[in-house]
């Protein structure tokens, strides 16, 4: 009786499984993980660059009409990006000379680690990356990623030896502690619909408007802060609720990533 | 040789998943070829013959994802079995519609059981991950409306490919 229900395929899965989270939890795992890595990590590389190349060739053969329009509006923004640039140079020189008044020392730029995307999980429960650099590359757990520039990506979630996998803030499971620039408010930016972000927990008395600029505020201590995650697209406001939300575009195009940085 | 070639083409499909579905995303929902291949498989074959292809695919899809480790696996076999059940015991046939239906059944199972695992292992501290995703929301009903849509276009695909397949066969006198 004993041998028929254990010889049942669903049973017998279930029982593989149970022993296989047991094996897990124990890591006897990572090294077969880290072997299924190497095996698959050179396909996995080839099967992502092709695609996102493919997927920028779509995008720019669809994209195409729109080049003069978009090209008007980008040297408009150029030139006022120029303009703030003049601007921020000369109040970093400014600063720079403060601190030395002072004799406040200038904060070390942190070590970062490049790594190139070689898989994605942008499923509907999950959004994570893959990536080909792990612990003896020295990446560790809950590390920051970034994008050159200084765009928030997410947070390092597990690790191998010669991968690591990224949840994104554009996970459903993610949260992070932001504030708006412009006005210094504070709000916890989560995922939204798709690959969307809001910002809540906003004030109703504060004030907030499109085209504000969304940044990390360093607040839990996990993320650094000022690193950039997106523009105010719209202010949610409805006056019963005790708090405002405000959907956020991403700066970054969570569906192109190539290389990121990992925070030391 | 057959099952080599079966495993072969399991990770193909897991790599394709990994690598190209995610620039087919739409409104940030991807279709989840592996999980329509695999309830494809169980309309059409014996669930004694293809359990282990089941964990297999699980255990592959668990290697890529960020959840915790066989929470997709789980998930996966637990769909499976039901839809494998649901085949023979309330409405069988080979009619389109009939395994569309399986289809669109399945990927609502799999996505429900996936988040009721995920919120069981935090509770029972197999994963320090906190699940915030809320099944009722009106939100993740949504996602899951496209998902079942997704998935079904990705059945037509699959489907046309077992035609084209099978007529190219017959072409050949097999």
């Amino acid at each position: 009786m004993l041998k028929k229900i254990f010889s049942h395929p669903f049973i017998l899965s279930l029982l593989i499984i149970v022993g296989l989270i047991f094996f897990n939890s124990q890591g006897w795992l990572k090294t077969p993980q880290d072997i299924f890595f190497r095996l698959t990590g050179s396909s996995q590389k080839i099967g992502y660059q092709l695609s996102l190349k493919a997927n920028n060739l779509i995008d720019f053969l669809a994209s195409i009409n729109k080049f003069n329009q978009d090209n008007i509006q980008l040297t408009k923004e150029n030139e006022e990006l120029l303009s703030q640039l003049v601007q921020l140079k000369e109040m970093a020189r400014e600063n720079e000379f403060l601190r030395q008044q002072i004799g406040l020392v200038s904060g070390e730029s942190p070590q970062l680690i490049l790594a190139n995307v070689i898989g994605q999980n942008l499923s509907d429960f999950e959004k994570c990356l893959l990536i080909n650099q792990g612990a003896k590359d020295g990446v560790k757990e809950k590390a920051v990623v970034i994008l050159a520039g200084n765009f928030l990506i997410g947070q390092v979630i597990e690790v191998g030896n010669s991968f690591a996998k990224v949840q994104l803030i554009i996970d459903p499971n993610s949260r992070v502690s932001a504030l708006i620039q412009e006005s210094g408010v504070a709000g916890l930016v989560k995922s939204s619909q798709g690959l969307n972000l809001t910002v809540d927990l906003i004030p109703q008395e504060e004030t907030i408007r499109e085209g504000q600029t969304v940044v990390t505020s360093g607040l839990a201590g996990i993320f650094p802060s000022g690193l950039l995650i997106g523009q105010i697209s719209q202010v949610v406001s409805i006056d019963v609720q005790v708090f405002q939300e405000a959907k956020i575009k991403p700066a970054v195009d969570f569906k192109k990533l190539d290389k990121v940085f990992i925070i030391k | 040789m057959k099952s080599f070639f079966t495993i072969i083409i399991l990770l193909l499909a897991v790599i394709f998943q990994t690598t190209l579905v995610p620039f087919l995303a739409l409104g940030g929902v991807t279709p989840n070829l592996v999980l329509v291949l695999i309830l494809f498989l169980v309309i059409f074959k014996d669930f004694q013959e293809i359990w282990w292809l089941v964990i297999l695919a699980g255990l592959f899809l668990d290697l890529f994802s960020g959840l915790p480790f066989s929470l997709i696996s789980l998930s996966l076999l637990i769909t499976a079995y039901l839809i494998y059940w649901f085949n023979r015991s309330v409405f069988s046939g080979a009619k389109i519609w009939l395994v569309a239906a399986l289809i669109a059944l399945g990927s609502l199972f799999y996505n429900f059981i996936l988040i009721a695992m995920a919120k069981l292992f935090t509770l029972i501290n197999l994963s320090q991950k906190v699940i915030y995703s809320n099944i009722f929301s009106w939100d993740y009903l949504i996602t899951l409306f496209l998902v079942v849509a997704y998935n079904l276009f990705a059945l037509l695909l699959l489907y046309g490919i077992k035609k084209i397949f099978y007529q190219k066969q017959g072409a050949r006198g097999y």
